[in-house]
């Protein structure tokens, strides 16, 4: 009889590999290529829609709109800024989201071993590692409408994975260290020394790993608008309004130039938000110390 | 076994899971006892288990199985079959653990005053100022400007200046047993004389003992009344540290004797 429990047999003779990876693998590859079949067919459907707008003229920048205008004639600025700002919203929303979770998921999977917080954990940073999950979430996006909601919440979700996962490695590794066993054998209580130790500890790698996020968050919202992920304006993020461009890049390279440029900038942003506000929380950890 | 002794170790055994054969064994009748104000050095090379003599009477953690027996005086339950919460308020409290490496003994991101008042806390509750106390120890233990190290953070402080702070937040507690786990493994010449100069005041001004593990004769015999060999987990050769000098029996306290200069070699 052809089971799970025949599955499992021959899928874990495979070189020692345990099975689920190998499961896991399949359903990924599956969806990987669903994905791209629909990310296609929607991109044929862009085309028709396009050919279909014949007849309008490209304005290069001038005097009154110095940052270009698009193929309708409309001022590029307040697009590329509210589009800037619709990207932002979405990167901090799905930031917050990666921290606040992922610390309690790394956390939890810490203190409980065998929990299924750990193993969920385990599985999806497995994932992770192995598979473009850009299209995936892409495919959720899509198929949700590419909402601002949902696209916050799959790029907050991903966000969470990564986030947990560092935290939960960095109280695996705490627990290794001298420091851990000499606060033990002074006879702090447990709760005490998960508190003060491990817990003061992941904060920083909770804090590193989800500010690393947040620019990587912008990025996914870009590259999901810019293939047509999320919604189209007037409530358009960065990556929509690339996506426009990219069209006439030959003819109108100012469609182009403006929004990729305030893309470029937010991501200068948050990297250069995660060195400052870095440095003063040391410094206001050194203060709560003294 | 003598019944007025502080800690009595009787045919500790302890082995560990292994690959090779189905069990190994790390400990076989480890056999000893301290006396109030005694210092007992357990001595032996790298690898013959001093530190999981220590790590056995604390139950702090490791994968091994023991078997033995050891005792505190006033109590007659054995500390190897002891719940985790008995043997939390053991340590640091009735034993204290006084960990060799400086450098990772203290969290690196608290500071030495808050790690130092945890501890006390937990351990005496009934101070009213623990400061105060915190200040007493660390000039007791020779930490130059006490106030100011306790706003430091370990990171800032050298390894010597780091050993008398995890002594003193040893001895802080009012402990009766100290287990002093190589502490000058990680120290040159000059500073282990010192810590081991500190050890022996602070012993013989508060009368605590002492139970210390040395792979270096000399660390020994600067602080310990009592020596016991360790060789394969196994103690070859114990008693009072002027009779193994004088008559040694095994053969590797005799190349030991032998390899340490000014005492027993050239």
């Amino acid at each position: 009889m052809i089971g799970w429990q025949w599955c499992r047999a021959r899928l874990g003779a495979l070189g020692g590999i345990p099975p689920w990876p190998l499961l896991l693998t399949g359903v990924l590859v599956l969806a990987l290529v669903l994905s791209f079949v629909f990310l296609a067919r929607e991109s044929r459907k862009g085309s028709d829609s396009r050919d279909a707008s014949e007849g309008f003229e490209l304005l290069s920048p001038r005097a009154d709109f110095p940052w270009g205008a698009n193929k309708e004639g409309e001022n590029l600025r307040p697009m590329v800024l509210a589009a800037a700002g619709r990207t932002t919203v979405v990167a901090i929303c799905a930031w917050l989201i990666a921290f606040v979770l992922g610390t309690i998921l790394g956390l939890q999977a810490s203190a409980v071993p065998g929990s299924m917080a750990l193993g969920l954990l385990r599985r999806f940073h497995d994932a992770w590692s192995c598979f473009p999950l850009l299209f995936v979430a892409a495919v959720f996006v899509l198929r949700s409408g590419g909402g601002f909601m949902a696209t916050v919440i799959v790029l907050g979700l991903l966000g969470t994975i990564r986030v947990s996962a560092e935290v939960f490695e960095t109280l695996r590794l705490v627990r290794q260290r001298m420091f851990y066993r000499a606060a033990k054998a002074t006879g702090l209580p447990a709760w005490r020394v998960w508190m003060n130790y491990s817990v003061a500890h992941a904060a920083g790698t909770a804090y590193s790993a989800s500010w690393t996020w947040l620019p990587a968050a912008f990025l996914w919202e870009a590259s999901l608008g810019f293939i047509a992920g999320t919604q189209g304006r007037p409530s358009a993020g960065l990556g929509a309004v690339l996506a426009e461009g990219h069209d006439y890049l030959l003819d109108a390279p100012w469609l182009i130039v403006a929004p990729g440029a305030v893309l470029t900038l937010l991501l200068f942003l948050a990297y250069c938000g995660r060195a400052f506000a870095g440095a003063r929380l040391r410094g206001y950890r050194r203060l709560l110390n003294a | 076994m003598q019944t007025d002794a502080l800690l009595t170790v009787i045919d500790l055994e302890m082995s560990l899971p292994s690959r090779l054969a189905r069990r190994r064994e790390i400990l076989r009748g480890v056999s000893f006892e301290i006396h109030d104000g005694e210092t007992l050095a357990l001595l032996g090379e790298t690898g013959c288990g001093k530190s999981l003599v220590l790590r056995a009477i604390t139950g702090l953690g490791f994968r091994g199985k023991t078997r033995g027996k050891v005792h505190l005086r006033g109590d007659a339950r054995n500390l190897l079959k002891a719940r985790t919460a008995r043997l939390r308020r053991l340590r640091g409290g009735r034993i204290s653990y006084l960990f060799g490496d400086a450098e990772l003994g203290l969290y690196p991101h608290v500071s030495v005053g808050a790690q130092m008042k945890d501890v006390l806390i937990c351990h005496r509750p009934e101070l009213v100022d623990a400061r105060e106390e915190m200040v007493h120890w660390l000039s007791k233990a020779g930490v130059p400007e006490p106030e100011v190290s306790l706003t430091a953070m370990p990171g800032e402080l050298d390894s010597v200046l780091r050993m008398r702070i995890l002594i003193a937040i040893a001895f802080s507690t009012l402990p009766q047993l100290i287990l002093a786990d190589e502490p000058t493994s990680q120290l040159d010449q000059a500073s282990q004389e010192m810590v081991l100069g500190l050890l022996g005041e602070l012993t013989e001004q508060t009368g605590v003992a002492m139970l210390l593990t040395t792979r270096d004769f000399r660390v020994a015999y600067r602080v310990a009344d009592r020596l016991a060999l360790l060789e394969g987990g196994v103690i070859v050769e114990s008693g009072p540290l002027e009779s193994i000098l004088n008559s040694p029996r095994h053969e590797l306290m005799r190349e030991l004797l032998a390899a340490t200069p000014g005492i027993g070699g050239v």
